[in-house]
């Protein structure tokens, strides 16, 4: 999307420093509120935008440098956040141990149920050859 | 400390016996006087498989009434004493810290962290509660949902001042569904818990109830995993609130029975249960079953069979039944019941792959198989209704030649009729029990409403479990059939809160069984038109399946009997202070965000900054690069792509430059203006 040079800044200007009418400025400055600058802070480090970048240079150019500096100097304020713990330090890996299935059960082939009959079958054969 | 050795002898045997010995002997008195019906005219060719069926069936509905009889007759001794909800035992010495887990899928951020602050706060108002932590574990693979879960986690530690307290983390990757989940905690942090307690997205606990799960562990140091019965709660719809009065008035007995005859063999839910961390991660890691998904592959049902390695190992698995204070949500429509049926369906049915190893305990055995017959006995159910109107319209059945049996004295028809009320007996026992124990107790019969509200109460959840069958039955064949087909199901977040479902939605799901219901009518008409008021439990349901859900669905309706005093449960009337906040805090409207939680993270520094850090807490090294070119669309992003960026903090951070440089000031400017 580009940029709209013709946005209107006048609502967007944060904090105690003007930006008369500056889109890049009010940007920058916008950037250092939302990362949570103090006021205070946040009209200083302005000033010091406006100051450092060429007002004559094209205002994307322009754009890109304050907002570029912008999110270098609001970088601490973000590092500062009081996030919470997000969680606690890995101490010691341990590895959950695959388990291993048994083998099926026996009783599951068919030679278990037909074993005993062939024995009977052969054991009465047997006898049978005796007699 | 138990000595894990004396579990090998077995101090409930004598129940387990008895229970077997009742089991079979009133299935051997049913199959005997079905065979002298059956076999009356000489034996038929559907005869034979009838009598096959009839034994299982038979044998399944028989397990439940005596487990419910032996469940009735624990709590008619043990009296109104009421659970307990607080720590009586010995006190301990030093308590180790537990971690709470919350597994969670896509859920509503919302509900679940007003579930866990709930928690969180009862724990605070008991002693040893702050020996507890938790750990919100998300699978979320949707953007916004992820962002939300995060956004709700943040506000949510912040609130309770629970920093260090209430964990959150999100793979990228959803391996192992919710037992993959689990066990990339335990690898990762497991070792710093002696004991976890496992969640589920709707679960909420009391303080004392954990408290004395801790504390039973500790003074045993044998039990793997105490399983606390949860109670389903919060529901409105006829449907859900008929379930919850069942599990509260029904429920009671067959806990009370199932936990007398398992003993410390018991089983596990899945959550709402405590877990032995070691004995866990060394014993419960679970196994690829051979063959191709659905029934082979990764175990689904994960539950059923750590309980069963935990007891392979020779720890203890109990059911805690005496313990209140544990509660979860039902699904809201008979469509998500389904739903969720589905699910268990097919992770149950691959419980047959396992319950034929070596090394299983025989109780072990049981459980899967009872699992896997949960849903079985749908189709044997059908089939034994197909194969039995068959027979009966080919002059088969009822028979009118002489009986054989020892009850000679009555007629073919008689002992036909006897054998329907021994059946209905088995079937509604059960709740007659519940419904006399409930007249022994005046304090819980007056939380039901009093006794006509329960009274009715019974009658119509009675009516509704009739209604219900054939719809069930029909679903549960499909999913049996579908699963040994080889098609596979697909696992989604559970609808948790509806206001009821729509004519359309319930007839895109219910027309085959409209259809199947007129068929019903109409073959048995044309085959044996006596039949047909017989057959009329199954058919009319069937046939007003459409209807019955819309309606059984409807909040409305719901609540309406509610108003009647109908389906009263006592988390209702005399709410725990545990729900009665759960509830507050899910009524709480949300903050609503002043945009899309997406284009938040895109715009917001502060909401980057959390999100990265919530990232690179679980994987510093970032999740995976995603493809440059969806800098060029960052406004019409696909949710796959949304996600591929989230999970990239170096393109992320990029396209939060970009957006900076290139979107209009107001735009952002409503973007940050929280």
């Amino acid at each position: 999307m580009a940029l709209n040079e013709h946005e209107s800044v006048g609502d967007h200007n944060v904090g105690a420093a003007p930006c008369d009418g500056d889109a890049s400025l009010a940007r920058a400055q916008l950037y250092l509120h939302a990362c949570g600058v103090p006021d205070e802070a946040s009209a200083t480090m302005t000033r010091q935008l406006q100051a450092a970048t060429d007002p004559d240079a094209p205002p994307e150019v322009r754009t890109r440098m304050l907002v570029d500096r912008a999110m270098a100097l609001g970088r601490p304020a973000l590092d500062e956040l009081a996030l919470p713990v997000i969680l606690p330090a890995i101490r010691q890996r341990r590895p959950v141990h695959r388990q291993k299935l048994g083998k099926p059960l026996a009783m599951l082939r068919p030679g278990w149920w037909l074993a005993p009959w062939c024995r009977l079958l052969r054991r009465r054969a047997r006898r049978g050859n005796d007699d | 400390m138990t000595d894990r050795r004396a579990i090998a002898i077995d101090p409930s045997l004598w129940t387990r016996v008895s229970l077997g010995l009742l089991v079979m002997v009133t299935t051997w008195l049913g199959a005997w006087m079905f065979m002298d019906v059956l076999f009356s005219d000489g034996v038929q060719p559907p005869d034979v498989p009838l009598l096959m069926l009839f034994v299982l069936l038979f044998l399944w509905i028989a397990l439940g009434f005596w487990n419910a009889t032996l469940g009735y007759f624990r709590c008619m001794a043990q009296g109104e004493a009421g659970p307990v909800v607080s720590p009586l035992g010995p006190e301990i010495d030093t308590w180790p810290v537990t971690a709470i887990l919350v597994p969670i899928y896509n859920e509503d951020p919302h509900r679940v962290m007003a579930g866990v602050r709930a928690t969180y706060e009862s724990l605070a108002s008991v002693r040893h509660g702050d020996r507890f932590v938790f750990f919100i574990l998300s699978d979320t693979n949707k953007p916004d949902c992820w962002l939300a879960e995060e956004r709700a986690w943040h506000d949510l530690v912040g609130a309770m001042n629970a920093d260090g307290r209430i964990f959150y983390r999100r793979r990228p990757r959803n391996l192992g569904r919710k037992a993959g989940n689990i066990e990339d905690f335990c690898e990762r942090w497991g070792g710093d818990y002696r004991y976890l307690i496992i969640f589920d997205a709707d679960s909420v606990m009391s303080g004392p109830t954990l408290v004395e799960m801790v504390r039973r562990m500790e003074t045993d140091a044998g039990i793997g995993i105490l399983q606390a019965p949860p109670t389903p709660v919060n529901q409105h719809s006829i449907f859900a609130r008929a379930q919850q009065f069942a599990a509260g008035v029904y429920g009671r007995i067959f806990t009370a029975g199932f936990a007398l005859w398992t003993q410390e063999d018991g089983n596990y839910y899945g959550h709402n249960a405590i877990l032995r961390t070691q004995a866990f991660i060394e014993h419960c890691g679970l196994p690829l079953l051979p063959g191709r998904a659905p029934l082979g592959g990764p175990i689904l049902s994960h539950d059923f069979v750590e309980a069963a390695l935990m007891r392979r190992a020779g720890f203890k698995v109990v059911i805690a039944h005496d313990l209140s204070g544990s509660y979860e949500e039902c699904p809201a429509t008979l469509i998500d019941f389904a739903q969720r049926d589905q699910r268990w369906c097919q992770g149950n049915l691959q419980h047959l792959r396992v319950v034929v190893r070596y090394g299983l305990h025989p109780l072990s055995r049981v459980h899967l198989l009872i699992g896997a017959m949960s849903y079985l006995s749908s189709p044997l159910w059908l089939l034994f209704m197909l194969l039995g109107v068959v027979s009966a319209g080919a002059g088969h059945l009822p028979p009118t030649a002489p009986l054989r049996s020892g009850l000679t004295y009555l007629t073919s028809p008689q002992q036909a009729l006897l054998l329907f009320g021994v059946t209905l007996l088995l079937l509604f026992g059960p709740k007659l029990w519940s419904f006399m124990l409930l007249w022994q107790e005046t304090r819980r019969l007056h939380a039901l409403g009093g006794d006509a509200a329960a009274l009715w109460s019974v009658l119509a959840e009675t009516a509704i479990s009739v209604l219900t069958a054939p719809m069930l039955m029909v679903f549960h064949t499909t999913f049996v059939v579908m699963t040994f087909l080889g098609k596979k199901v697909t696992w989604g977040p559970q609808r948790r809160i509806t206001s009821g479902i729509h004519w359309s939605e319930a007839a895109k799901v219910h027309w085959p069984h409209t259809l199947l219901g007129a068929a019903m009518v109409a073959g048995v008409a044309w085959w044996s038109p006596v039949l047909s008021w017989w057959m009329s439990p199954v058919t009319v349901p069937l046939l007003l399946s459409i209807p019955m859900s819309v309606w059984l669905s409807h909040r409305r309706l719901g609540e309406i009997f509610r108003g009647w005093g109908w389906f009263v449960t006592p988390e209702e009337t005399e709410p725990p202070m545990v729900l009665i906040r759960q509830r507050e805090l899910t009524a709480q409207p949300e903050i609503a965000p002043a945009c899309e939680d997406f284009q938040a993270v895109l715009t917001d520094p502060r909401r980057l900054s959390l999100h990265l850090a919530i990232m690179r807490a679980y994987e510093p090294a970032g999740f995976g690069p995603a493809p440059r070119e969806l800098l060029d669309r960052l406004d019409d992003l696909s949710p796959a792509e949304k996600l591929a960026l989230l999970g990239d903090p170096n393109l992320l951070t990029e396209a939060h430059r970009q957006v900076w440089r290139d979107w209009p000031l107001p735009r952002l400017a409503e973007s940050v203006k929280n």
